[in-house]
């Protein structure tokens, strides 16, 4: 699968507005993305939970941008397509949350708080 | 040797038309770059970005259409693709981006989304 | 000893100058017979290497060396590409690596150089610089299509 955007244009050319600050603790896409662009560029593996946790998002921008990063980060997608439907990318989400557990980026009881979506599921806005 | 970007612009019921003259790669899509930046930040109704004239797009380039893609999102301006050339196309179909944008055959329809 | 190749490009670590190599992949490649999906593919696989190597080979410096050979493969049907440089040499283990400098998510950069590609191999070149060697045959229905009905794929085999 084929996700191509490149980030260094994202991450090196802008300073993001302060309507995208506060990282991967704004439950704004836009917000999340600005993250995901410094992890990669910083390579801090240790975002890498949140940004599995971006893979579930509603929004379709930010998951092309979280499983891009996952890629980049990691060298493999676990058959994550961020245009799947619903269903699979949720089963692949799984299989990147169990893989943060065996690699130790995540602790083994699975309840690393989620910030990112509370049980509704309400969708965040830009 | 440069071959800078031209980009046309100009505006029709109230949406920003930029319509970069040659293909967008590594050497000029900073250049694209900044002309969406710019007219973003006039507030337009919609952004339009006209690749007509467009037969090639890289990954710069492809990398320059998601940040068009993600400032309009933050912004709450509509963005379209209008004219993409059947090599374009193929291209935004093989990183999965055919999904994401909004695309219309020409200039006029995109203005009307 | 491997023939000359079909062609041959020798151009300055110039982003301007990409097009023109493009415009050769695009041109042999059709005249090999893939189709556009294909065609599209390589000249994305190829632009992207050229791209790491005036990044990363050569620092964005646009006075570098690079050459791109094409030699058109019988058996099998194909494309065969070296890409040559004299830039900064790097460990070929470390390849993907590299790419963290460059932030793209997956997909382009190496990612679709190995996606696209049949074969794709990178060395040091004893003299300095890099040399990645690709490949990509013709998929089945660009065989099929590529050899009149009347002849056999051995018959045709140029």
């Amino acid at each position: 699968m084929f996700v191509g955007v490149t980030l260094s244009l994202l991450a090196i050319n802008g300073c993001a507005p302060s309507a995208t600050e506060g990282g991967f603790s704004n439950p704004a896409p836009g917000a999340r993305i600005y993250a995901i662009e410094d992890a990669v560029k910083f390579n801090r593996r240790d975002q890498i939970p949140q940004i599995v946790e971006c893979l579930c998002s509603d929004d379709d921008l930010l998951r092309y941008m979280a499983i891009g990063a996952l890629q980049r980060m990691t060298g493999q997608d676990l058959g994550y397509q961020f245009d799947d439907s619903e269903p699979l990318r949720f089963a692949a989400y799984q299989r990147w949350r169990q893989w943060t557990i065996d690699q130790h980026l995540a602790p083994p009881e699975q309840a690393y708080a989620s910030t990112i979506y509370p049980p509704a599921r309400q969708r965040p806005s830009w | 040797m440069n071959t800078p970007l031209i980009i046309k612009s100009s505006t029709i019921n109230g949406s920003t038309v930029l319509a970069p003259q040659s293909d967008i790669d590594m050497s000029r899509a900073p250049t694209m770059r900044d002309a969406i930046k710019s007219a973003l930040a006039a507030k337009p109704l919609r952004l339009v970005i006209d690749l007509s004239v467009v037969n090639y797009v890289d990954s710069s380039g492809i990398a320059t259409l998601v940040e068009a893609l993600k400032w309009t999102r933050e912004e709450k301006v509509g963005l379209a693709l209008a004219g993409l050339s059947p090599r374009v196309k193929t291209l935004m179909e093989i990183t999965k981006l055919s999904t994401m944008f909004t695309t219309r055959a020409t200039v006029e329809e995109a203005c009307k989304v | 000893m491997e023939r000359e190749p079909e062609i041959s490009i020798r151009i300055f670590s110039d982003p301007h100058l990409l097009a023109t190599v493009r415009g050769a992949v695009d041109g042999l490649s059709k005249c090999i017979g893939f189709q556009d999906k294909s065609r599209a593919l390589l000249t994305l696989a190829i632009d992207e290497a050229l791209t790491n190597v005036i990044r990363h080979g050569y620092g964005d410096q646009t006075h570098g060396m690079i050459w791109v050979h094409m030699w058109r493969s019988a058996d099998p049907r194909g494309l065969r590409i070296i890409i040559e440089d004299l830039g900064r040499t790097t460990d070929p283990a470390k390849i993907k690596g590299r790419e963290l400098d460059d932030v793209r998510p997956g997909g382009l950069g190496v990612h679709i150089i190995k996606e696209t590609m049949n074969e794709a191999a990178w060395e040091p070149r004893p003299s300095g610089g890099m040399r990645l060697t690709l490949a990509k045959w013709l998929n089945a229905e660009e065989l099929a299509a590529s050899y009149p009905a009347s002849s056999s794929p051995e018959q045709s085999n140029p």
